[in-house]
């Protein structure tokens, strides 16, 4: 007994040490295995596999397990993490940066001729670029637009909205594609969005969240009140989208924002707000065979402005193989890779030139989608989310999230709402500030004290 | 001589197989836990731009001005209100279990059922139950009101409700706010815990706590006249108090530290952070905001407070049974 629990306990050590020292085993044809945390769906296989058939060197893992910034975080400081992982948001990148996980490849693009300022839309450089340096390369870029089935406005006798309308119109329509059954209750609706889509709200109604230094938040400014309230009317007031208990009443599918997808392509709601990567669920006829829909450039408020997003692919600073994982990067910024996205309707790809071709333009796979344009309109007019140094996002974000609950389920009003965010953040700002001797020089540098 | 040897011998054996586990121990809990008491004194964040700093007692003076602990605080109390009801379940159903009837192993593991069912499918189960359209619960609510004639009554939304039976405010430190009045989030998931886990561990240790009773004090009170309600009364529940004791302080222990799965899986902590409890913002501290020195600091205040409650039940609970 003895001697078999020694010899296990030494073939343990022993496979541990090898595992150890030789970390992943290179696949079969020698290439490095290179691991991407991110999530696993058809179209990001066909990305990886692009890579994989491309690249000598490397060959790219999906580890969808791993996803999630608490993980990533977690694993990369104790040197288990991924080679490859992904970055959603501004703040998000100041965390992996300050963290000491995201590399720098600001001269290794410099090097091959790539900007992330000039080449990638707008949308992206928040989430890639801190303090004028590249962290990372964006590998999609998205501005929300609206959807409008057509087959439920033609069972209504309305006319398509054209290539780009206002909020009247957008209203009308919303008000009349809203149907009640005998009980009362709303059996198609108008329209929906996500509550945290109210940064696009924010945007026409010319609102910030932050103000221009970063040193104070304005969502309690008049334009965050009534781009807030027009949220709150579109429900309340209008009835045309569902109340948070109607919304959780319909049936849904799961997957991150599937459940809306799928209310859209059933014709629970006649017209959403949403990113071109729904196209991806959209598309597939066996899900949808009825499906037939169409896209508008929607200006809801005053100003035309959309919120940009993307989603940004860093090297975790601490790879055993940082020059491989650059190549994945550089692959982002091919033409293969560019007009491989744009096919998929994976959001756009990260490189304007490419998506303003007529490859996407005239897309042949899919007659249909005469709307192209659209998307480049609204990626044009797209602006990133702000990022203030002096909060921690995910603080901010909760505060808000918060607030908007109340909001969505009229238990207080937008500007109640608005006022305490502002408060909440501006206090959490001055918390921040007030705790890192670094962050309160810089603060008082701004403010000008 | 040769026996000490062999003592010896034997003790290096037993040493080198408790060895993996104690080095476990060690590593995954022993060392973690000083060193998250340790951390509470600084202003560790996992960013390595802001310089670590000893901050003293500073996190847990923030902690006690900070609104969303208290908050957070009440939503774990709030949740907590189902121990109780739980208890006198698994009571119940421990009485009913340990009668002699056909196949009443089928029946005990049916009960226990939920409890090795894994959490998530549990979840995602109770959500469908909690439809507020389509739903079963709120069908039968549907159904009785329409038989009691009051139809117009509006039905819980369950899920996406701040609503509380104590009318809590969501940000405030209210009690009977009107417009709060009602069945919500926190209902919902106090509900699923008492299904889950009145035919669970509890229900088990009263079926073993019951059938250790001498069946002669039964056949006396029998004797003596007494009924199934007196039997109850004055012999199974005096009997069982050292269980119920056991279960009360484990209760107790688990409800505050309770609340993260159903909070991470369920609602996300929402609506408006109803459903947020202590142990779901030390993660939201710790992995969302980084801030591992305040997380550590919470965590530590939640230890004291479970300790505090544990110590004060042990010595005025077990006076009592003694």
């Amino acid at each position: 007994m003895k001697l078999f629990f020694s010899i296990t306990l030494g073939i343990l050590v022993i496979w541990s040490l090898i595992m150890g020292l030789t970390g992943l085993p290179a696949s079969p044809d020698g290439r490095v295995k290179l691991v991407w945390v991110s999530d696993d769906n058809p179209a990001r296989r066909a990305q990886v596999d692009l890579f994989n058939q491309q690249n000598t060197r490397a060959c790219v893992t999906l580890d969808p397990e791993s996803s999630g910034k608490e993980k990533v975080v977690v694993q990369c400081l104790s040197g288990v993490g991924p080679d490859l992982l992904d970055i959603f948001d501004g703040f998000e990148l100041t965390a992996f940066v300050k963290a000491g996980i995201a590399l720098d490849i600001t001269k290794e693009l410099e090097q091959r001729g790539i900007s992330i300022e000039h080449d990638t839309w707008n949308g992206t450089h928040t989430t890639a670029l801190l303090d004028g340096r590249a962290y990372g390369f964006p590998r999609g870029a998205c501005a929300d637009a609206l959807l409008f089935n057509k087959t439920l406005l033609d069972q209504k006798g309305l006319k398509p909205p054209g290539p780009f309308i206002k909020g009247d119109e957008f209203l009308k329509l919303a008000q009349a594609l809203t149907i009640r059954d005998d009980h009362g209750r709303i059996r198609q609706f108008g329209f929906m969005f996500e509550w945290w889509q109210y940064g696009d709200f924010l945007r026409q109604w010319h609102a910030q969240i932050y103000s221009d230094d970063g040193t104070r938040c304005l969502l309690d400014s008049p334009e965050a009140i009534a781009a807030i309230q027009y949220m709150y009317d579109l429900i309340w007031k209008y009835h045309v989208m569902p109340t948070p208990a109607e919304a959780s009443a319909l049936p849904s599918g799961g997957g991150y924002g599937s459940g809306k997808i799928n209310m859209f392509g059933n014709g629970q709601a006649a017209m959403a707000l949403a990113g071109r990567w729904w196209l991806v669920v959209l598309r597939n006829k066996d899900n949808f065979p009825e499906l037939k829909f169409g896209v508008s450039e929607c200006q809801f408020g005053p100003v035309r402005q959309y919120r940009a997003y993307c989603a940004v692919t860093a090297i975790n600073r601490f790879s055993r193989h940082p020059d491989k994982a650059l190549d994945f990067l550089l692959y982002m910024a091919s033409p293969e890779y560019n007009n491989l996205i744009n096919r998929q309707a994976d959001s756009m790809g990260p490189i304007k030139k490419y998506s303003k071709s007529g490859i996407f333009l005239n897309a042949t796979n899919y007659p249909d989608e005469a709307y192209n344009s659209v998307w480049i309109e609204t990626m044009e007019r797209g602006i990133p989310d702000e990022v203030s140094p002096f909060v921690n996002g995910a603080a901010a974000n909760r505060i808000i999230t918060r607030q908007l609950d109340l909001v969505a389920n009229n238990l207080k009003s937008p500007q109640e709402a608005m006022q305490t965010a502002a408060q909440l953040i501006n206090e959490e700002i001055i918390k921040t500030v007030a705790s890192d001797p670094k962050l309160r020089k810089f603060y008082n540098e701004r403010i000008g004290r | 001589m040769k026996n000490s040897r062999r003592k010896h011998r034997d003790i290096w054996a037993g040493l080198a197989f408790i060895a993996p586990n104690f080095l476990g121990f060690m590593l995954f809990l022993l060392v973690p836990v000083i060193f998250s008491l340790v951390m509470s004194f600084s202003n560790w964040n996992l960013m390595k731009e802001v310089s670590f700093q000893w901050v003293g007692f500073r996190n847990f003076f923030d902690l006690f001005h900070d609104r969303e602990f208290w908050l957070y605080s009440i939503n774990t109390v709030y949740l907590m209100l189902g121990i109780p009801v739980c208890i006198a379940l698994s009571l119940f159903l421990a009485n009913l279990l340990s009668k002699q009837l056909r196949g009443i192993v089928v029946y005990r593991t049916l009960f226990y059922l939920p409890t090795f069912t894994a959490g998530v499918a549990l979840f995602v189960l109770w959500k469908s139950l909690y439809n507020p359209e389509y739903g079963p619960i709120n069908a039968a609510i549907r159904w009785l009101l329409e038989r009691a004639g009051t139809a117009h009554v509006e039905l819980p939304s369950w899920l996406s409700s701040a609503k509380n039976l104590l009318g809590l405010h969501p940000e405030q430190i209210m009690i009977g706010v009107r417009e709060f009045f009602g069945l919500g989030a926190r209902e919902a998931i106090i509900i699923m815990g008492i299904w889950v886990a009145a035919g669970g561990t509890n229900m088990l240790l009263y079926i073993a706590a019951i059938s250790n009773i001498p069946p002669d004090l039964y056949e006396a009170a029998e004797i003596d006249g007494a009924g199934s309600w007196a039997q109850f009364r004055h012999i199974t529940w005096p009997q069982l108090a050292p269980t119920t004791f056991f279960i009360v302080i484990m209760g107790f222990i688990g409800g505050l530290q309770g609340g993260f799965e159903q909070a991470r899986v369920l609602t996300a902590g929402g609506p408006a952070g109803t459903t947020t409890t202590l142990s779901y913002y030390i993660y939201i501290k710790a992995f969302e905001e980084f801030q591992m020195g305040y997380a550590s600091a919470i965590a530590w205040v939640l230890f004291a407070v479970i300790f505090a409650i544990t110590l004060v039940n042990w010595t005025f609970g077990s006076r009592k049974i003694n």
